[in-house]
């Protein structure tokens, strides 16, 4: 059976699978994700980290986000793509980035967050509930 | 004069010309790539672009023939693309 949600980075070192739904799907415009996407957003979802099976050497980044909590941002040593998420605030959770998936139309936005750090140039479909901030808040 | 840098500002540059090809490329590799929707782009002549300091942090990923995409070692923040032929 395949997986409900499957991605990998750019030159294939890592691998994920995930069998379920995720418990949040949004866009964060914030400006660090801007900064380390080099884009204008990351569409992000939020997984159990227990339901997520991954291959392949992440290495995580720490920084200290807007929230000011700590986000460790993984990514692959080879071709630099960025795939997941950890959060000190959400302990067991696992963000993985939708722009890895193989299959793109699994994913779908339900907020676009951190709205007031968007770039000008960032147009957001309209429909979708908007939060100047964190998701969360 | 334009100023950009990574995340944890290892690696800084600045642009003093005009940029060109401004674009947002949504093919699969720049979204595997940046695990975003988009890949936003534009192209500086090289005479007009100064690394301010860490173009040693940078490392490149040749992800098809003449495109190097650069990225920062230790941050992971997606910075350049060195195109030998440009477009």
């Amino acid at each position: 059976m395949n997986a409900n949600y499957s991605g990998q980075c750019l030159c294939g070192e890592i691998r994920y699978s995930v069998d379920i739904e995720p418990v949040f799907t949004g866009n964060c415009h914030c400006k660090d994700c801007q900064r380390s996407s080099g884009s204008a957003f990351i569409p992000a979802m939020i997984f159990p980290e227990k339901d997520v099976v991954v291959s392949g050497d992440v290495k995580y980044f720490e920084s200290q986000a807007d929230s000011g909590y700590l986000h460790k941002r993984g990514f692959c040593s080879n071709c630099g793509s960025q795939l997941f998420a950890r959060f000190s605030n959400m302990p067991g959770m696992l963000g993985i980035k939708a722009g890895t998936l193989n299959d793109s139309s699994n994913y779908v936005p339900k907020l676009d967050f951190y709205v007031g750090s968007a770039a000008p140039w960032d147009f957001m479909n309209p429909e979708l509930p908007k939060k100047q901030g964190a998701a969360q808040s | 004069m334009l100023h950009g840098s990574c995340l944890c500002g290892g690696v800084k540059y600045e642009i003093s010309g005009e940029l060109s090809g401004v674009l947002n490329c949504h093919c699969s590799m720049c979204r595997k790539a940046h695990g975003a929707t988009f890949r936003s782009r534009a192209s500086v002549n090289a005479s007009d672009f100064t690394w301010v300091q860490g173009e040693e942090l940078v490392k490149h990923f040749e992800s098809s023939p003449g495109n190097h995409r650069g990225y920062l070692r230790r941050v992971n923040a997606v910075l350049l693309s060195n195109l030998v032929d440009g477009f």
